[in-house]
């Protein structure tokens, strides 16, 4: 794999720099993105900052815990006391990190050596101090030999493909660890790798132009629309949308093409996804009729589909279109400001202004509020018309 | 590949390190520690000495657990940190003490070692808890840290070079205290680490109040015997691992078992700890050693843990031994057995099962 290929076909600059010879150049928007899902961080201190592990909400589906939704904070957080806090909202994210919001970002790249640790960051910002440039405009991604260490890598490739079609995508997405019984058999899971969904809900959120047939977005962005000003009111006639979910395994070698045909088949044993890829850059065919496959060649993403469709059990696919629904109305109300959040959960649950509120309030909240009320929650708080 | 709730921790370490960097800034101290910390937990098991945030068992190259993070001064760990979310995520019982090695390892070495964990966790489950006016799918359980985890840390902290704490993870301001006072020592300042180190104990001694050590379990034997009738341990403990369970990827439960010897050997006082492994016979035994798998080196290789198994034990009672032999290869997680664990401990506390030795 050529790296630097891969991201000019992807249609990203690929611009001189001062102090690493070559970078991409990407917006805050893509830089996010890429952040988001590979974990390569913002060289905004000596540690560096990435956009990684944010908005986690559920640790796993509900379908496999008899519809309970299995909360768990990372979007937003707690105190000693349990006393819901905010963590990583867009709003609280921008007040912290206000430079990855802004301008363009260059994606640079550092193989490491074999026995050299990775935590290099220190070492990089200085170089680019030295050049008397601004560290936060980079973002540094990390990479060892080619075809080690690079599923993150090779999640956000998929998700681009993923992303022009129309999808929510989430990297490392909940399903389920512990035994689950289903047709009286004793079924365990994992997490998937990628994870790419579409619901009927989806309509109201093309009318506030965030996504449309051919514009998907990162779960990990629900939060921050708001930080990246992608809400805007449009007109948008009522489109029929269903249920649809996609589940990949990524490996960066065919020699693990059994790893992955193995999880993929716990995953299709559930009868919840639509489709199931392996996602391995030299495995053109994975000699499997029910299991798609992304692939690359010439250094461009392609996905072959399976010739036999799999089982879905359409109860399954409604319980989870619910899940999914939480999982987006929480993500999103992180578009508002922690204090305003903590206002209406007062408001809906009748409690006073010195109540205290904990997780519970919040995902009640969310629960028993619709996407479009949310959203409309949103753009009447940000004045967008 | 890392969990979410990694990251979440790791974002948070990076987060109170920057509010120890602008603390030490505003009191003028330009001496400041740094953060080893990886993105990915695979380097995290590297040797501390390599550039990793793992130590060995003194005088061997037996690993204990990995941390996640450490500040560090002049090549120096000042506080080694590893940090656990699993009191809301689920974990109720003596799962969390599969993280006890990691830093007991730090301070058996000689180093502070820092657990960070929710002292106490709303795990949402669907056997949890309803609330009147909260939707139905939302029932929660609540847990606390394992009450033992912390008294192995207090009596680590008593016995070894280096300290054992335990912090609730969102208490932010105490953390970052701890780690300016313990800069503030390192590079020769006026400090108040004692008095914070105090603090931290004595939270930690809050949480376990009343609290006696296995109390309530099955397998904890606070007498055991040998044939000639003589109290051998008021300390010991039978363990239900067998070879399965030990070898097995999927069913590896190592981390558990290292962790809870490892507390108990601390917790044992002038008492000699027997670790008795009623499902694995002497073959088994020396099998697991060849094989030099991991937490069995430790328990075979470790001075104050003696490890005892199925051949080593006389019956009076034939009809017990013949229940054990039964459920030798069986999943106990699948087939509980409560009720011949709990005749099990009589037996050994009333000397029908005995040491040979």
């Amino acid at each position: 794999m050529n790296l630097l290929e891969i991201f000019k076909n992807l249609n990203f600059k690929i611009i001189e720099d001062k102090c690493f010879k070559k970078a991409v150049l990407m917006s805050a928007e893509d830089a996010f993105d890429f952040s988001s899902v590979v974990g390569s961080n913002y060289l905004i201190n000596d540690n560096g900052i990435s956009m990684k592990g944010r908005n986690e909400v559920f640790i796993h589906r509900s379908l496999f815990h008899n519809n309970s939704l299995i909360y768990s904070p990372g979007l937003y957080g707690r105190d000693v006391n349990l006393e819901l806090q905010d963590e990583n909202s867009g709003c609280l994210l921008k007040n912290k990190f206000p430079s990855i919001f802004k301008g363009q970002k260059k994606i640079i790249f550092i193989e490491l050596k074999e026995n050299e640790r990775s935590n290099i960051e220190n070492k990089i910002i200085k170089i680019i101090l030295d050049k008397k440039l601004n560290p936060e405009d980079y973002i540094l991604f990390k990479h060892r030999d080619l075809y080690k260490n690079l599923e993150p890598f090779l999640e956000w490739i998929t998700f681009k493909f993923f992303e022009k079609k129309g999808y929510i995508f989430e990297n490392q997405c909940p399903f389920f660890q512990q035994s689950f019984k289903y047709k009286n058999k004793s079924l365990t899971g994992g997490i998937p790798d990628i994870s790419a969904f579409k619901l009927s809900s989806f309509q109201i959120l093309y009318k506030y132009n965030i996504l449309d047939e051919k514009k998907g977005i990162l779960i990990n962005k629900l939060p921050n629309l708001i930080n990246f000003n992608l809400i805007k009111k449009i007109e948008k006639k009522p489109t029929t949308l269903k249920y649809e979910l996609i589940l990949g395994e990524v490996k960066t070698d065919v020699s693990y093409l059994n790893q992955a045909i193995n999880q993929l088949t716990k995953y299709s044993k559930v009868e919840l996804a639509n489709r199931l890829y392996t996602i391995i850059p030299n495995c053109k065919n994975n000699n499997n009729n029910y299991f798609g496959e992304g692939f690359i060649s010439k250094e461009k993403f392609f996905i072959n589909e399976s010739i036999n469709k799999i089982n879905v059990n359409k109860d399954n696919q409604k319980v989870d279109e619910d899940w999914l629904n939480n999982s987006i109305k929480l993500n999103l109300l992180g578009n508002l400001p922690f204090e305003e959040l903590k206002r209406l959960i007062k408001k809906r649950h009748k409690m006073n202004k010195d109540s205290k509120i904990y997780s519970s309030h919040l995902l009640n909240y969310a629960v028993n509020s619709s996407v479009e009320e949310i959203m409309e929650t949103i753009i009447n708080y940000h004045g967008i018309h | 590949m890392a969990y979410t709730s990694d990251f979440r921790l790791k974002n948070l370490v990076k987060e109170i390190h920057q509010e120890v960097i602008s603390e030490l800034k505003k009191n003028k101290l330009n001496n400041f520690p740094t953060l080893r910390i990886f993105d990915e937990s695979n380097e995290d098991s590297i040797l501390f000495e390599k550039g990793g945030l793992t130590f060995t068992y003194p005088n061997s190259n037996i690993k204990f657990g990995s941390n996640d993070a450490a500040w560090i001064y002049k090549n120096k760990p000042i506080i080694v940190v590893e940090g656990t979310f699993g009191t809301e995520r689920g974990q109720f019982g003596d799962g969390q003490l599969n993280r006890f090695s990691h830093s007991a390892g730090v301070a058996i070495n000689g180093f502070m070692g820092l657990t960070l964990i929710p002292f106490r966790g709303e795990s949402f489950s669907k056997d949890g808890k309803q609330f009147s006016n909260i939707d139905e799918k939302i029932k929660i359980k609540y847990a606390t840290i394992h009450k033992g985890f912390i008294l192995g840390a207090l009596s680590i902290s008593q016995k070894e070079k280096g300290n054992f704490l335990v912090v609730d993870i969102y208490n932010k301001k105490l953390i970052v205290k701890l780690i300016i006072e313990s800069v503030k020592e390192k590079i020769g300042e006026k400090n108040k680490l004692n008095q914070i180190i105090s603090e931290c104990f004595k939270l930690m001694k809050n949480e376990i109040l009343g609290f006696r050590y296995a109390d309530s379990s099955n397998q904890f034997l606070n007498k055991i015997f040998n044939d000639k009738k003589k109290l051998l341990s008021k300390f010991s403990r039978y363990y239900t691992h067998n070879f399965v369970a030990l070898t097995t990827s999927e069913k590896r439960d190592g981390h558990g078992l290292f962790g809870k010897n490892l507390i108990e050997s601390y917790l044992c006082g002038d008492n000699k700890y027997y670790s008795i492994f009623i499902r694995l016979d002497k073959n088994d035994i020396d099998k697991l050693k060849k094989r030099n798998q991991k937490e069995f080196s430790f328990l075979s290789k470790s001075k104050h843990i003696n490890i005892r198994c199925f051949d080593d034990l006389n019956f009076s009672d034939n009809e017990i031994k013949k229940k054990i032999k039964e459920i030798k290869n069986i999943n106990l997680f699948q087939n509980r057995q409560n009720d011949l664990m709990k005749e099990i401990k009589k037996q050994f506390i009333s000397g029908k099962i005995r040491l040979k030795y």
